[in-house]
């Protein structure tokens, strides 16, 4: 009996076991499931009588399917504006142990993952803009966007039409377009975001931050931030001045509409801190990846405590790569081979950790990280009001302390366009500012083009770019126009801050200095900033006093 | 056949005629179109192209720089000068220093531009010299600039060399006459 009640007994225990091993297969096949991506390539064509229409439904399909859990990933094409989709895709891979499924069309996706959509709204090819009120009315139904002739994909899946944009604004201005939207659609918006849908306008549409613009249930806009476009500038600032300060207002103003300095004005106006570009790609996806547990970001500093740095009679050089990681050069030869400074666009914390803990894993020793751009995104000093300007200054604090950064960039370009750009200075007040509201802070930068406001305050220099490489600039006259600077500033030491705009790689940046002579001294920016902090030998100068 | 050495003759009184009627088409003066793709690689203020356009004056000549944004003239750089008379002054009204967008450099408010000049063949090569002061990131500094203008021998072509005296190279414009 005992003999048997213990073999029944083992009986059982061996099934229960089974039982068990049997859950935790499933479970485990349950997870995988659960963890299950899928990846899908994006052609080069972007055109509205192109590719655009499907381009605009996987986008749709992307914010909508990723509001659930992330999961679906494009693989932008080589020209698009940002260059790390694909090594982005690998780090998540190798890093996060993620396995994406290949998707080849857009049937395909719709099979797969339409299912979680609830409905569609058809735009208009013939009034583009209509595109734009689509994707706002997407992330308030989690529709998908498509144009007359994807209907019937969507009726195959039996999704129901929630709105229908066809013919209605033929013929109608963006004003009149945007004032609809806004009068039916503003007040189920999210007011922590915005997308300025703006880029390329007319054949040629890139809406690749949309999928982020529909997972937060974001207004999406197009509308001009030229104050000579009245109409339409009057309702963008309305609707700028209904968001409290600090909200985001991603993507990019409308190439030919306004300028790039009009938009980041009117938004820094409001305290709105701009995150570009219109282009920026997967953001619904990354938003969701956390940074790696226990995970601290270090940066590659170059400068030892208690050291005291003294110049030597030289011209000390130290480069910036402007306009945000992951536009141009990151990914490209020569990285790491020479002292660099990259500016972190240091929202992506917060927004895409993952994302940037990428590039912190990626950089080299030579590859030091700054903070940018005049506050915890990019804003304008000067056109921030003096109410908000402390919170703005904190808050970006905040964020270079979490980043490990003790340096910071500001750029101001609020008087721009009626100054002929001449005037992309500083106040005395605003730079006070910055000193005062991070302590930290080894050094600033300031400027896009050469700017003309330096100071210092306790051996923490605040200086202006002293020249902007173009990528675009011949290589020989580069090296003259460095030469010449250093014979203008003929006291030594000199300080020659340099902005290496995006596209110039570095390869390049290293075949003019090395023309330069033996004058020069390249050091990193840390060292740098000690070094001018040390010895100014520029005059203190604010904005406005030329 | 009689009527082929007459028709040389009228044809050879009007090219006579045209050459006495019009004797600036060979020397400076005039109009002239920028040629960037002959010149030294420019990065002018906000990128815009120059455009020349010399002038004979009662006494004198002038010497007149367009920068030009699409097709319209957005500011005027003018000096009115005698070859080998005494130097003239010019006061600076604005910031802008159009030679270089990329360089920290900006032209001292307030003070005032020297020029002078002579010929250094009549109506055909002319160098002027100009002097600024400039505002730098250490302060100020004086710029001291030689242009020589020479027009080539059809009278289609105007090099102007420009030569900084804190420039390690020249910079060369080469501009071509303005079709009538």
């Amino acid at each position: 009996m005992n003999s048997n009640r213990i073999h029944k007994k083992g009986m059982a225990g061996r099934q229960i076991g089974l039982f068990l091993i049997g859950c935790f297969l499933l479970l485990a096949g349950g997870a995988r499931a659960e963890e299950q991506k899928y990846v899908m390539s994006l052609s080069s064509d972007w055109r509205v009588a192109g590719d655009l229409p499907e381009k605009a439904l996987l986008l749709s399909l992307q914010g909508v399917v990723n509001r659930e859990k992330p999961q679906l990933y494009f693989l932008y094409p080589k020209d698009w504006d940002f260059k790390f989709s694909a090594p982005l895709l690998k780090y998540y891979e190798t890093s996060r142990g993620m396995h994406f499924q290949t998707l080849s069309t857009v049937d395909e996706a719709v099979h797969l993952l339409g299912r979680k959509a609830r409905g569609y709204v058809v735009w208009d090819p013939k009034a583009p803009t209509t595109l734009v009120v689509a994707f706002t009315i997407a992330g308030l139904t989690h529709s998908l966007v498509v144009t007359e002739a994807l209907i019937p994909l969507m009726r195959q899946y039996q999704l129901p039409l929630k709105a229908d944009l066809r013919k209605k604004f033929r013929g109608k201005s963006d004003y009149e377009i945007n004032r609809w939207a806004y009068q039916r659609f503003w007040k189920q918006c999210s007011r922590k975001y915005l997308v300025m849908l703006g880029g390329q306008r007319g054949k040629v549409m890139k809406p690749g931050i949309a999928d982020f613009g529909v997972l937060k249930g974001a207004f999406f806009t197009n509308l001009s931030t030229d104050p000579a476009d009245s109409q339409e500038y009057r309702l963008a600032k309305k609707i700028f001045s209904e968001m409290p300060p600090l909200s985001m207002i991603m993507g990019w103003h409308v190439y030919g509409k306004d300028s790039e300095a009009q938009y980041v004005t009117l938004a820094s106006h409001y305290a709105l801190r701009v995150e570009g570009l219109h282009t920026l790609p997967n953001m619904s996806f990354n938003h969701q990846i956390p940074l790696s547990p226990g995970y601290k970001f270090h940066n590659h500093h170059n400068i030892q405590p208690n050291k005291r740095y003294i110049p030597q009679k030289k011209v000390y050089i130290a480069f910036i790569q402007t306009d945000c990681l992951g536009l141009g050069a990151w990914t490209e030869p020569g990285r790491g081979d020479i002292p660099y400074a990259w500016e972190v666009t240091m929202n992506w914390y917060w927004l895409a950790p993952a994302m940037l803990q990428f590039f912190y894993d990626e950089a080299t020793p030579n590859d030091y990280f700054i903070g940018s751009l005049s506050g915890p995104g990019y804003m304008y000093p000067q056109a921030i009001p003096a109410k908000w300007r402390p919170l703005v200054i904190q808050k970006a604090y905040t964020l270079m302390k979490k980043l490990d950064l003790n340096a910071f960039e500001t750029m101001e370009h609020s008087r721009y366009w009626q100054s002929d750009g001449v005037n992309d200075d500083l106040s005395r007040q605003v730079v006070s500012d910055y000193f005062k509201g991070m302590p930290g802070a080894i050094g600033f930068a300031n400027g896009y083009r050469p700017a003309h406001t330096f100071a210092v305050q306790n051996g923490r220099p605040f200086l202006s770019f002293d020249y902007y490489l173009s990528e675009k600039r011949d290589e020989k006259e580069a090296v003259a126009d460095l030469q010449e600077l250093a014979n203008l500033n003929a006291k030594r030491p000199y300080f020659l801050l340099v902005h290496v705009r995006e596209w110039s790689d570095i390869e390049r940046v290293k075949r003019i200095l090395n023309q330069l002579g033996q004058d020069f001294q390249l050091v990193p920016l840390d060292v740098f900033f000690k070094l001018a902090g040390t010895e100014p030998t520029f005059k203190t100068r604010f904005a406005g006093e030329y | 056949m009689k009527k082929i050495p007459i028709l040389w003759v009228i044809l050879f009184l009007v090219g006579l005629l045209g050459m006495s009627c019009s004797p600036n088409r060979s020397s400076i003066f005039g109009r002239w179109t920028f040629r960037p793709e002959k010149s030294t690689d420019l990065v002018t203020w906000r990128y815009r192209t120059p455009e020349v356009v010399i002038r004979k004056e009662q006494q004198g000549l002038s010497i007149v720089w367009h920068w030009m944004r699409r097709k319209k003239i957005a500011f005027t750089d003018s000096v009115e000068l005698v070859p080998n008379g005494t130097p003239v002054h010019v006061p600076v009204t604005s910031p802008i220093w159009p030679e270089n967008w990329y360089m920290g450099v900006l032209s001292k408010l307030n003070t005032q531009r020297t020029f002078s000049g002579r010929w250094l063949k009549p109506e055909k090569r002319l160098t002027v010299q100009k002097e600024q002061r400039v505002t730098i990131s250490q302060g100020e500094t004086t710029i001291t600039t030689r242009y020589t203008y020479d027009v080539s021998n059809g009278g289609n072509t105007l090099t102007i060399t420009e030569k900084r005296s804190s420039r390690p190279t020249p910079i060369t414009y080469i501009f071509v006459r303005e079709a009538k």
